[in-house]
């Protein structure tokens, strides 16, 4: 059977990769590369990097000793506690239906899903070393990575099977698996009450380096050293370099890591039903990766909020209807409304009690906004770029091409607008009340009348851009089924200088605009701020309006 | 109220819709029938305005689907084999989205009988994603019907539906075209087909094999007097080859 795992695995790589390579000979695909390549050129292999880059001072030696296998603790017990483990059970739809069908034993199925496993921690390996540092000796690094992520690999999987048993069988799971059991609960409680002794410590500690020797103190000493053993055992090959010192460190570590083996090997289960379990979710999250959707599903307590939507009226607002709702049940109207949150009661507590803190908060405000113009499209694709995959279902619907296009262009740049407003305020409040105070009343309700129709001038022409590129060249926007590794990153890349580009060409206009508003008004500040944003506002919008009629025949003539 | 002139479609140097043309009457159901991969698929999303003909016209209800899409589409409803549906939308709420598209003032009074209709009733708040297959495919029937359109387009509508459902959907079917719809019904169910079409439009690789009522079809064909739509859809498509033998 291994025999034939190990066949499908490295014919499936084969494949994966020939189909990789074919691929190139269309351009977008050979540009991405390229570009990926090169990315990876400039951050690994700059003259720095090639004089043997080290992992920075600051975290070298003892603090790194204890930081690392701390990190590690806290990775495990995010596994145990939280359990975000269901990937590691799942398969793959074709292996379900071929593998679980076929006659393979439940630890058959294990050691398939560990084979193919290694792709990622031989991947993770090579980025490790390459980011952390090479050293004198890259090879026993990569080596000692391996073995750490292999480890934590396993554990991974223990820990879900664990819980799909106590899933399926509830106390006479635990009481099969109470030797991990015990063992968690041991670390839990010797960490927590370790913490609860140190913790005034902590909390006096001024600054971060007066936290590393309170710690290294609690981490030397009985029981908490005894507990983070096994955690030291496992990193301590990928921190050190080579000769002897470092096959001492090898020892232990493979020791541990054939133990997890052993232990998964042996874990008990509702194998099956838990991994056809988290292969289903797998699918569904991949179906909505597809369409550049959230990866979490949208849940059924979610529709306990909705909007009104009238019958009659302009029909494209259902467009926009629709999108609101998944912003609202996706999560991201939490994800979005935090940062103007943030910004509110830090501008509250904070703002009037310096000057200083006043202006610290509204430059924060200020460039939070002005970063969300470059990133908001990349986090925010409820439009278009999302609806591609489902471009027959909207192309059926009674409406033209320039109305969908700007309902879907809508649909992602209003919400963004609008955390962008509420950051705007939230800065305009801490100059207000501060003492005394950085703008004028006028000047601030001039700000808050102009600057909405800015924002979203601003934002519909962004988006429009995105949209726009995405329909002009559908390949480019999305690398396939298959798309990942260095091409994705390239074609990112390109995607980004190219919108940034295009952004600046559309922003000409408006900004000689604004120029002349300047030398009109430049001894009325008031007004000139009114006029200005409101002048450069209307012409970004009115650019979009002509560019999303331009593109409207586009999207009528686009097949996918 | 369909109406086809010599619709042609490629993909690259291969002909998909070779220069069929035909009508389909207010109350008229069409039955396309024909092998797969034989280009019934491209025909109707070519009617329905997903893909553009490469040559050739289609008419809507008197407007051409290229030229005056959006009015075309008012008059149109296409409901796929595979149910296209947003995983985030409630059952009700794919009918108000769907009211609002089309402009249905009256929407309200007409969601409940739908919702009745095909039994989704019990589930107007639940998530597509919360439906079976059977029941996706209600939904996206309940709302290519809520409209009420004047032209039909169906492929393959009974795939996932229980025989209730297949009972229901072909009264639906019926009922739809009695009060002045024109219907365009694909499917491999040839019973189906021969049960609710007055007339058959047979393709294979593109090209019309034959188009018009059984008795029409048989006249032309003299050897297949007397043989069901089956049997005559074997021997003009050659899809006996290769059928177990008794």
């Amino acid at each position: 059977m291994i025999g034939a795992f190990a066949y499908l695995t490295y014919y499936s790589a084969r494949n994966g990769l020939v189909a990789r390579v074919r691929r190139l000979r269309n351009p977008r695909y050979a540009v991405a590369l390229l570009l990926g390549l090169a990315y990876f050129w400039f951050v690994f292999f700059t003259r720095s990097v090639r004089q043997g880059r080290e992992i920075p001072s600051p975290v070298t030696g003892q603090a790194l000793g204890i930081l690392l296998p701390g990190a590690l603790l806290l990775y495990v017990a995010f596994l145990w506690i939280v359990g975000a483990d269901a990937s590691a059970l799942a398969f793959t739809n074709a292996e379900v239906s071929m593998l679980f069908t076929a006659p393979v034993s439940r630890r058959g199925l294990i050691v398939y899903k560990l084979m193919r496993s290694q792709a990622t921690v031989l991947t993770s390996s090579i980025v490790w070393v390459l980011l952390f540092g090479r050293g004198p000796d890259p090879l026993t690094r990569a080596l000692g990575y391996w073995v750490l992520f292999s480890t934590l690999s396993l554990h991974r999987l223990g820990v879900a099977l664990i819980r799909a048993s106590s899933k399926a069988h509830g106390a006479t799971a635990l009481r099969r698996n109470w030797l991990a059991g015990l063992a968690f609960g041991v670390v839990a409680v010797v960490v927590v009450s370790t913490f609860f002794g140190i913790r005034d410590q902590l909390i006096q500690a001024a600054h971060i380096g007066d936290v590393v020797p309170v710690l290294t103190t609690a981490f030397d000493a009985a029981p908490l050293k005894l507990v983070m053993y096994p955690f030291r055992v496992a990193v301590t090959p990928a921190l050190t370099a080579g000769g002897l010192e470092w096959l001492r460190a090898m020892g232990p570590a493979v020791a541990l890591l054939s133990l997890h083996f052993v232990w998964v090997l042996r874990s008990d289960a509702a194998f099956e039903e838990a991994a056809a379990e988290a292969s289903a979710k797998r699918a569904r999250r991949l179906e909505a990766m597809r369409f550049r959707r959230d990866t979490g599903a949208v849940s059924a307590k979610s529709v306990r909020w909705s909007l009104p939507l009238a019958a009659t009226g302009g029909p494209s607002v259902a467009l926009i209807w629709k999108n609101t709702l998944w912003v609202m049940r996706s999560g991201h109207l939490g994800g979005l409304m935090a940062l103007p949150l943030a910004a509110w009661l830090a501008a509250v507590v904070y703002a009037g009690r310096s000057h200083e803190a006043a202006m610290i908060l509204a430059a924060i405000c200020g460039a939070v906004a002005a970063v969300m113009l470059v990133f908001g499209p990349a986090t925010m694709r409820n439009d278009l770029r999302g609806e591609l995959r489902r471009l027959p279902m909207i192309k059926v619907l009674p409406l033209s091409g320039q109305q969908i296009i700007l309902a879907e262009v809508a649909s992602s740049a209003i919400p963004i607008m609008l955390v962008q407003y509420l950051l705007v305020l939230a800065g305009l409040v801490a100059l207000s009340v501060a003492s005394p105070p950085v703008v004028s009343r006028a000047m601030a309700l001039a700000i808050v009348v102009s600057i909405p129709l800015t924002l979203l001038g601003v934002n519909i022409a962004n988006f429009m851009i995105h949209n726009a590129f995405a329909l002009l060249l559908p390949g480019w926007v999305r690398l396939g089924e298959s798309g990942g590794g260095i091409e994705a990153m390239g074609q990112a890349m390109l995607t980004s200088i190219v919108t940034l580009v295009m952004l600046a060409l559309l922003l000409i206009g408006p900004a000689i605009g604004v120029a002349g508003v300047y030398f009109a008004l430049r001894s009325a500040v008031v007004p000139m701020i009114v006029v200005g944003g409101t002048l450069a506002g209307a012409a970004l919008c009115l650019e979009a309006y002509l560019l999303a009629e331009l593109l409207g025949g586009t999207l009528e003539r686009l097949e996918l | 109220m369909i109406s086809v002139r010599a619709l042609t479609r490629l993909y690259g140097d291969f002909t998909a819709v070779d220069r069929i043309s035909f009508e389909v009457k207010p109350g008229e159901v069409l039955g396309l029938v024909g092998p797969n991969g034989a280009g019934k698929t491209t025909t109707l999303r070519c009617l329905s305005g997903i893909i553009a003909p490469s040559a050739g016209s289609v008419t809507i209800a008197g407007h051409d689907i290229q030229k005056d899409g959006v009015a075309a589409k008012r008059a149109l409803a296409f409901i796929p084999d595979e149910p296209h549906l947003f995983d985030h939308l409630t059952v009700e709420e794919h009918l108000r989205f769907i009211a609002r598209v089309y402009g249905v003032a009256d929407a309200e009074q007409r969601m409940q009988p739908l919702l009745d209709e095909f039994e989704i009733a019990d589930k107007r708040r639940a998530l597509s994603t919360e439906l079976s297959r059977g029941m996706k495919q209600k939904l996206a029937i309940a709302c290519g019907l809520l409209h009420e359109p004047s032209v039909l387009i169906l492929d393959e509508p009974l795939t996932g539906l229980d025989p209730g459902g297949i009972r229901r959907m072909r009264a639906t079917i019926a009922n739809r075209a009695k009060a002045g719809a024109a219907v365009i019904l694909s499917s491999h169910l040839l019973t189906l087909v021969e049960a609710l079409c007055a007339k058959v439009f047979i393709i294979r690789r593109g090209s019309c094999v034959a188009f018009g009522t059984l008795d029409e079809i048989v006249a032309t064909h003299a050897e297949l007097a007397g043989l069901s739509l089956e049997d005559v859809f074997m021997a003009l498509t050659g899809a006996s080859e290769g059928a177990p033998t008794a």
